[in-house]
């Protein structure tokens, strides 16, 4: 959902998917097949026929015979008119829209579209399928019977692995194979043997198997995953995936998804009945629903629970970082816009704390609800426009402060903007009232806070046209920011906290978050920035900005155990992003104390990109992040083809201040057209207590065994943790 | 240095009335993108209907996502900086000619995270939602200035090679 | 071949042969020259041109070579013991050269024979009368083709096949009144 916190991961780029294999040429070098109406009319062409009484015809030399879409092109054949049978018993080809089967005897009848081909070699055009059968049985509904079959989707010189069975029937309509005593050969060792075995045979999502996983990790011992895909309906699908886990016992996942006339969710549930090492059970779910109730109303849920605190640091989670969180989001959201300009938000909001080491103190209030409005008048008078920002909110957390808070924010906003300078100011009074409950004796109860701010900003824009031509803007900005001093030391922070100090918090106009703490401000802000624009495209090549703070009086107003800042100069504030080519761009952020003389935060990245989705697509991050007293730490991504069908990926972090990795993924797969290996190893912290989790995962992929599209995102998650 | 003031450039042809179609669907109000999108439009003079009919370009704004990854991790292995990246793909028709074929436009931005100030950052994260899709709105106008001003001009000259060419880009060219 | 010469006598036709033409002429080289919409009718079979060169030899064989932009042969067909008559045979070509010793007709020059409703073209074709049999060969103008048309009752019997096939896959599709159409969107975000 677009606001709100979820574990909701980065967009997945397209898996890479290699092409089909090469296919044996059964029907080269002939000419396309005509379409033709299923009962029409039979074409014979041959150098030498002979035709007798009884409307039997021999024919000889390069025969062809076609027939509703369908040719057999054989040395020699028979064809009797009057039952309107073919009968070859020399090599022929048969073509048809599915199947092309080389046989060295064969009988076909045109009357049921239905005939026997022995002794063949057939091929799959849709599927880059291909095969030997002792006999192929083709029948008149568009199914087939193959006896002793070999079946596979490699290329005609490699047989990396067949699929032996006894019989295997193919359902055009449906779409689906099945073969009964099958074998799994790989490289000609038979591998894997099953009773009954179903596949798809054309690109329609089929329920089926999807690829297992297999792996071995000290959190869970050896891990084995097998996907089951269920095709319930064209909106409805399900994937029920068992998981045995050698130190955990054997958990049920369950993912299922819908798509409704004005709705779409997703249900995700994960269940392990007793668990091995904790003997207690341990079950995820997530919940996710967005839906339009009319074209003014939205509704969107979502909700995350674990059973313990522990979960995904035991288990992994569906997310690469899960492990990482502290803490998840369950919250629903009804969003209505006005058809003037206003828009009213009603949110319940409640988090789920999965970090042992946050104090009950600490956890984040429940919302219950929040209603908040948005109002601003659409067009301007006298380049004015009036707005307000509503909110209720009910906070709650157990034994804690509740409380009600009313907050209304009414403002006017005067902006001019003529493309050479610009200017903006705007002045609002806000009035903020509580009602507490168990509040600390002689506490007030009700504490309220009315402040106004007052703000003005202007700005200026220059450009020149550099040397080659490029466009470089320049443009300076000013802003003075007034607010009074409030005494708000009677009011909890529900919701107030310190954001970052960031280009983004230069021009905002309350150094806290969150409504409970407005911060007295008399100070002015000052930023310049760059652009280099590349004329025809207009893409942007470098991105520079740099600004500061300056106050004329020290703020008073502090959260609760901050210490609030002096009076004068801030950090001075800068970042730059320059792309150097087509592949290679570098971006920093550097945070510079003037007073003490050194960076209190600083960031380099240097970033080369290569045609990311294709085959032989290449990544490089290389980057370096500081904090003072929070973390220093470098962090290199790389993801490139090896050769011929290889390729490397994987992720390292590591904390410089620490001196130790905190997380590294290997992955090395290896692709070809019709099959895929997999391998990754990952170590990294896996709980609060800095114990590492390590494992090893594999995974085969036989391409044309399982449903198609189902994209490599499991073993190399490297697409989860990617900063863009 | 060669620097001076930015001089009032007309927008190119098709800006001056266009539509913004954004492809969102389950979502009623407007997403920060647009909003900014149609202020910057109409402070260079543009008009945004409120509809398609009897615009001269339709601006296709779709699969506008915001996600937010881990970046860093601390030593118990829990989230130090989150990271919000938000794209979108955009496509510019005028009738049924595309001028300009799809693409995507992706900016992301770190933020320090704080497990005792949860709703905070909450507030922070909205903050900086807002900040770049605004600032996507910016680049998303460079990009459409540049190619559809240079479109234009082209498909002037060719038709009236003796008119001098009305491109935006030559006022900007000659300083 | 002296054996096929029995055969053939066995099934040579035995009745008499009408020739009509608008001239007649007597050539010296024994052979009689018809011309002007030619045609010769024997007891099942009759052939008809612009010209005709008639060969006769004892035990009253002959040879007819007959020419004209489109000379023509017909040869009905014939009831047989059980199943439907033996279709008719029609041949065209700009020449047909007919020896009643052999009961064999060659067809040449842009040659197309039908069979019932059934088509055979090619460079050379021989029709073997008394044994109802067509050989063709490919030249260098290409090979023999044959079109072969579907029975009547054989279409009404695929028409019903077809049909219910037809039914057989709708059947589906209505069971999920309120779905709506096929989505693909499920496939996209896969799992």
């Amino acid at each position: 959902s677009e606001n709100g916190s979820s574990i909701e991961s980065a967009k997945r780029s397209e898996p890479r998917a290699a092409a089909m294999c090469q296919q044996l040429p059964l029907a080269a070098n002939l000419p396309m097949l005509v379409e033709g109406p299923e009962n029409g009319p039979v074409h014979l062409t041959a150098d030498d026929v002979s035709l007798d009484k009884e409307g039997i015809s021999t024919l000889l030399g390069k025969v062809r015979v076609m027939q509703g879409g369908q040719e057999f092109s054989s040395e020699a054949l028979n064809y009797d008119d009057k039952n309107r049978t073919i009968e070859v018993r020399a090599e022929s080809l048969f073509r048809s829209k599915q199947m092309n089967i080389k046989s060295q005897s064969a009988d076909f009848d045109l009357n049921t579209q239905s005939g026997a081909f022995n002794n063949t070699l057939f091929t799959l055009p849709s599927r880059a399928a291909r095969g030997s059968a002792d006999v192929v049985q083709v029948n008149q509904h568009g199914t087939a019977n193959i006896r002793r079959i070999r079946y596979t989707t490699c290329g005609p010189d490699s047989n990396a692995w067949y699929l032996a069975a006894t019989k295997v029937h193919l359902d055009y309509d449906e779409g689906m194979g099945s073969a009964t005593n099958a074998r799994l050969e790989l490289g000609g060792v038979p591998v894997f043997y099953m009773p009954y075995f179903r596949f798809p045979i054309d690109n329609e999502r089929h329920t089926g198997l999807l690829f297992p996983t297999v792996g071995i990790t000290e959190n869970m011992g050896f891990d084995f995953r097998q996907p089951i895909y269920l095709n319930i309906a064209p909106n409805i699908d399900d994937t029920f995936t068992p998981r045995y886990m050698s130190k955990r016992g054997t958990q049920l996942g369950n993912s299922f998804r819908y798509l409704l006339e004005q709705s779409e969710g997703k249900l995700d549930l994960e269940y392990l009945h007793e668990d091995r090492q904790t003997q207690d059970r341990r079950t995820f779910l997530e919940f996710q629903h967005d839906s339009l109730i009319n074209p003014r109303l939205a509704l969107d849920i979502h909700v995350a629970d674990v059973s313990d605190e522990q979960y995904f640091e035991d288990f992994g989670g569906t997310r690469i970082d899960s492990s990482a969180l502290t803490y998840l989001d369950r919250s629903a959201r009804l969003t209505y816009q006005a058809p003037a300009s206003y828009t009213v938000n009603v949110m319940v909001q409640d988090y789920q704390t999965i970090d042992n080491t946050i104090l009950p103190a600490d956890e984040p209030y429940r919302r219950v609800p929040q209603i908040r409005l948005d109002a601003l008048t659409p067009n301007s008078f006298y380049n004015t426009r009036a707005g307000l920002g509503a909110e209720y909110d009910y906070f709650t957390r157990p034994n804690s402060i509740d409380g009600q808070r009313l907050d209304l924010q009414p403002f006017l906003r005067l902006e001019k903007d003529n493309i050479a300078w610009y200017t903006t100011s705007q002045i609002d009074a806000r009035y903020t009232a509580y009602q507490l409950s168990n509040v600390a004796p002689g506490q007030p109860s009700a504490p309220q806070r009315t402040v106004p701010t007052f703000s003005t900003e202007g700005g200026l824009r220059f450009e020149r046209i550099t040397a080659n031509g490029s466009v470089q803007t320049l443009e300076p900005q000013l802003m003075y920011l007034y607010t009074p001093y409030r005494n708000q030391n009677d009011i909890p922070t529900f919701d107030s906290g310190e954001p970052d100090f960031d280009v983004t918090e230069l021009f905002s106009r309350n150094r806290y978050s969150g409504i409970d703490r407005i911060a007295d401000a008399n100070q002015a802000a000052f930023a310049l920035s760059s652009r280099l624009l590349d004329p025809n495209t207009g893409q942007v090549r470098l991105t520079a900005t740099i600004g500061q703070i300056y106050r004329f009086t020290a703020p008073e107003v502090t959260l609760p155990g901050f210490v609030s800042p002096g009076n004068g100069a801030t950090d001075f504030i800068s970042t730059l992003d320059y792309r150097l080519s087509s592949h290679w761009a570098a971006s920093s952020l550097l945070q510079w104390a003037p007073g003490d003389r050194q960076f209190n935060r600083a960031n380099f990245a240097v970033r080369y990109r290569e045609d990311e989705t294709s085959a032989t697509g290449k990544r490089l991050d290389l980057v370096y992040r500081y904090r003072r007293g929070v973390l220093e730490q470098s962090d290199v991504v790389a993801s490139i083809p090896l050769f011929e069908g290889w390729r490397a990926a994987g992720r390292w972090r590591y904390s410089i201040e620490d001196n130790r990795t905190l997380d590294v993924l290997g992955g090395l797969e290896y692709e070809t057209c019709c099959w895929a290996l997999r391998t990754s190893y990952r170590r990294y912290v896996a709980n609060t207590s800095g114990r590492f989790d390590n494992g090893i995962y594999v995974q085969l992929e036989l391409k044309g065994m399982t449903r198609i599209g189902t994209g490599f995102t499991g073993l190399l998650p490297i697409n989860d943790t990617l900063p863009q | 240095c060669g620097f001076h003031l930015a001089g009032s450039r007309p927008l190119p042809e098709p800006l001056k009335t266009t539509y913004i179609d954004v492809i969102a669907p389950y979502r009623v109000s407007e997403p920060p993108l647009e909003v900014s999108l149609r202020t910057l439009i109409q402070r260079r003079g543009g008009l945004v209907k409120s509809s398609p009919e009897g615009a001269r370009s339709i601006i296709k704004l779709s699969n506008l996502k915001e996600s937010r990854l881990v970046l860093s991790i601390g030593v118990d292995g829990k989230v130090l900086e989150f990271q919000l990246v938000t794209s979108v793909t955009y496509q510019v028709n005028v009738g049924d000619k595309v001028l300009m074929p799809p693409d995507t436009l992706s900016l992301s931005r770190s933020y320090s995270f704080n497990a005792q100030q949860v709703l905070a950052k909450d507030a922070e994260e909205a903050r900086l939602r807002q900040f770049i899709q605004n600032e996507l709105a910016e680049l998303l106008l460079l990009r459409m200035e540049a190619v559809l001003g240079r479109s234009v001009a082209e498909t002037s000259t060719t038709a009236i090679p003796t008119v001098e060419p009305a491109g935006s880009l030559d006022a900007v060219v000659r300083p | 071949a002296p054996a096929k010469k029995n055969n053939a006598d066995v099934l040579r036709p035995t009745g008499p042969v009408t020739i009509t033409a608008d001239r007649a002429e007597w050539s010296k080289t024994g052979v009689m020259v018809y011309t002007g919409n030619v045609s010769l009718v024997s007891e099942k079979m009759k052939m008809n041109g612009n010209r005709l060169e008639l060969t006769q030899f004892p035990e009253s064989q002959y040879t007819a070579k007959i020419t004209g932009d489109q000379a023509h042969l017909e040869h009905a067909g014939e009831p047989t013991e059980k199943g439907e008559p033996t279709p008719t045979v029609t041949a065209d070509a700009s020449t047909l050269l007919y020896d009643s010793r052999t009961s064999v007709v060659d067809v040449i020059g842009n040659a197309k024979m039908t069979r019932g409703k059934d088509e055979v073209t090619g460079s050379n074709i021989r029709y073997n009368v008394a044994e109802r049999r067509i050989q063709a060969t490919g030249g260098d103008a290409g090979q023999v083709k044959i079109v072969i048309q579907p029975p009547p009752d054989k279409k009404l019997q695929l028409q019903k096949a077809a049909e219910s096939k037809a039914a057989e896959i709708k059947a589906p599709e209505s069971t999920t009144p309120d779905a709506k159409p096929a989505v693909s969107k499920p496939a996209e975000n896969t799992p």
